[in-house]
C-alpha cells in the first residue's frame, strides 16, 4: 500500500478523532474571521471617509500584519492573563490579523467606489449612512470578498502553527505525529489544514457570486 | 511582561552558547539563506514566464497550492522523512517561500503596460533587452512586493520550525515550554524578537527596494487621487444662472 493509501485508510479509521479537532480549528480559525470582519468594515470606511485617519490607522495595520502571529500568540498570554495554551491568545490573534487585511481591503475598495456613483446616490437624496450601506459597500463587496478570502485561508494556517505552544487544532497532528514518529497522522494534518482552508475559500467564492452577482471576481493576490 | 523584562535584562542570557544574540543571528541566517535560494530559483522563472507567452499556469498554480500549506506540518513532515534540525527545515522553508515570490514575479511582469513593451520593441529593443530594460524595471515594486510577502512568511516560519530541532529564536519558545525550564519570560522574548526581527527585515527590504526603484514609478499616485479632490466636482447649473460660488 502507498503513502496515499495508508493516509486515507488512517483519516478513515480515526474520522471522529479528525472530526473533533476540525471542531476546535474551526473555533480557532473561523471565529477570529467574523470578529475581525465586523470590526473592520466601520474602521475601513472611516478610513476611506477620513482621510487624516488613513496614515495612522493603515501604518498600524501594516505593522501587525508584519508582526508574525506567534509573536501574538506567546505575547497576549501576558496581558489577557491567560494560560499559554489557552485557545483565548488564538483567537484574539488572529482576530487582530484579519482586522488588519481586511481594513485596508475595506478602505481601498471604498475609496476606488466611482465618483460618479456615489454623486448619483447624493443626487437621489441618500444620506451619508444610506449612500455607505446601500451603495459603497455594496459596490465594494467583491474587493472585501478578496480580502476575506485571503484573511480566510491564512487564519485556517496560521491557527494550525498554533499547536506549537500547546493549543488543541488541526495543528495537534502535527506535534503529535512528530512526537511518536508517525509520518501519516502528519500527512493527514497537513491535507486536513489544506482542505479546511480550500473549503472556507470556495464557500466564501460561492456568497460573493450569490451576494454581488453583477461583479466579476477581483483576483486574490 | 515583567517576567520578560527579567529575562531580557539578565545578562547571562545574552551571551554564550544558545544566548540571545546568537540566537537572533540563527535565525537571521536560515531566513536569509533560504530566502536567497528560493529568489535565486522563483525570480528568473517567475519573470521568464510573465515575459513569455505560455506557462501561465505553474506560478498560478504554484501560489494556490502555496497558500494552502501548513509550515509546521511541512517542517513535520521533512523532519520524520529526512532528518531533523536545520537543513531540511531550510529546505521546507525554501519551498515555501519560492510559490509568492513567483506569483508577485509573473504578475509583476505580466501586468507591465503593454504600450511600454511595444514602445520598446519599436524601438528595436531585442526581447532580452525589453525585459531587462523595460519590462523588470517596472515590475520591481511588484516584485519587492513578493520578495516582503516571502521574507515575512519566512521569519514566522522560521521560528515554528525550531519544533523540529533547528536553531534561531523559536528555540526560545519552544526550550521555555520545557518541563526543566518552564520560563515564560523567555517563551516571551523570542516571540516579541521574532517580531522585531520581521520589522527590521521588512524595512531594510523597503528601504533597499526604494533605492533601486525608478523615481518614475515611485512618483507615481498609488491609490487614486484624494476624496477630497473628487468632493469638488461642480455640478451642472441652468443656462443662464450665475456661476456657482468657488469652494474655499
Amino acid at each position: 500500500m502507498g503513502p496515499g493509501g495508508r493516509v486515507v485508510n488512517w483519516a478513515w479509521d480515526n474520522r471522529r478523532y479528525i472530526a473533533d479537532l476540525l471542531g476546535d480549528h474551526a473555533l480557532l480559525a473561523f471565529v477570529p474571521l467574523v470578529i475581525g470582519l465586523l470590526l473592520a468594515i466601520p474602521l475601513g470606511v472611516l478610513v476611506a471617509h477620513a482621510p487624516r485617519t488613513r496614515f495612522p490607522v493603515l501604518t498600524l495595520c501594516a505593522f501587525v500584519q508584519v508582526v508574525p502571529a506567534l509573536t501574538f500568540f506567546v505575547v497576549f498570554p501576558a496581558l489577557l492573563d491567560t494560560k499559554l495554551d489557552d485557545r483565548i491568545n488564538v483567537v484574539v490573534s488572529l482576530s487582530l490579523f484579519t482586522v488588519a487585511v481586511l481594513t485596508r481591503a475595506t478602505a481601498d475598495a471604498v475609496r476606488a467606489v466611482p465618483a460618479h456613483v456615489r454623486l448619483c446616490a447624493d443626487a437621489m437624496g441618500m444620506s451619508g449612512l444610506a449612500r455607505t450601506m446601500r451603495v459603497e459597500l455594496p459596490v465594494s463587496l467583491p474587493a472585501i470578498v478578496a480580502g476575506l478570502r485571503t484573511a480566510a485561508v491564512a487564519c485556517v494556517t496560521l491557527a494550525s502553527a498554533s499547536a506549537v505552544v500547546g493549543v488543541r487544532g488541526l495543528g495537534t497532528m502535527f506535534t503529535e505525529g512528530y512526537d511518536t514518529g508517525f509520518e501519516t497522522e502528519v500527512l493527514v494534518g497537513v491535507a486536513a489544514v489544506a482542505l479546511t482552508a480550500l473549503a472556507a475559500d470556495v464557500v466564501l467564492v460561492r456568497a460573493a457570486r450569490l451576494f454581488a452577482p453583477w461583479a466579476r471576481l477581483v483576483p486574490v493576490r | 511582561m515583567n517576567l520578560m523584562w527579567d529575562y531580557l535584562t539578565n545578562g547571562d542570557n545574552w551571551s554564550g552558547d544558545g544566548g540571545i544574540a546568537d540566537r537572533v543571528f540563527e535565525h537571521l541566517a536560515l531566513c536569509l539563506g533560504s530566502l536567497l535560494l528560493a529568489g535565486l530559483v522563483a525570480l528568473p522563472i517567475g519573470t521568464m514566464i510573465g515575459h513569455g507567452k505560455r506557462g501561465d499556469d505553474l506560478p498560478i498554480a504554484l501560489g494556490t497550492v502555496g497558500r494552502l500549506m501548513a509550515p509546521l506540518g511541512v517542517f513535520c513532515y521533512f523532519a520524520l522523512r529526512i532528518d531533523t534540525g536545520n537543513s531540511s527545515v531550510v529546505f521546507a522553508l525554501f519551498l515555501l517561500a519560492v510559490p509568492p515570490m513567483m506569483t508577485a514575479a509573473y504578475t509583476g511582469v505580466r501586468l507591465v503596460d503593454g504600450a511600454a513593451v511595444e514602445s520598446a520593441r519599436a524601438a528595436g529593443m531585442m526581447p532580452g533587452q525589453i525585459l531587462r530594460q523595460v519590462e523588470i524595471p517596472m515590475a520591481l515594486p511588484d516584485l519587492l512586493a513578493g520578495i516582503r510577502k516571502s521574507s515575512r512568511q519566512v521569519v514566522a516560519m522560521a521560528a515554528v520550525g525550531a519544533f523540529v530541532g533547528a536553531d534561531g529564536l523559536g528555540r526560545l519558545i519552544i526550550d521555555g515550554q520545557n518541563e526543566d525550564i518552564r520560563d515564560y519570560g523567555m517563551v516571551a522574548t523570542g516571540g516579541v524578537l521574532i517580531g522585531v526581527v520581521a520589522l527590521v527585515l521588512d524595512g531594510l527590504i523597503v528601504a533597499i527596494g526604494h533605492r533601486f526603484t525608478s523615481p518614475g514609478l515611485t512618483a507615481r499616485p498609488v491609490a487614486g487621487p484624494r476624496r477630497t479632490a473628487q468632493a469638488a466636482v461642480t455640478y451642472p447649473t441652468m443656462p443662464g444662472a450665475p456661476p456657482p460660488p468657488l469652494n474655499t
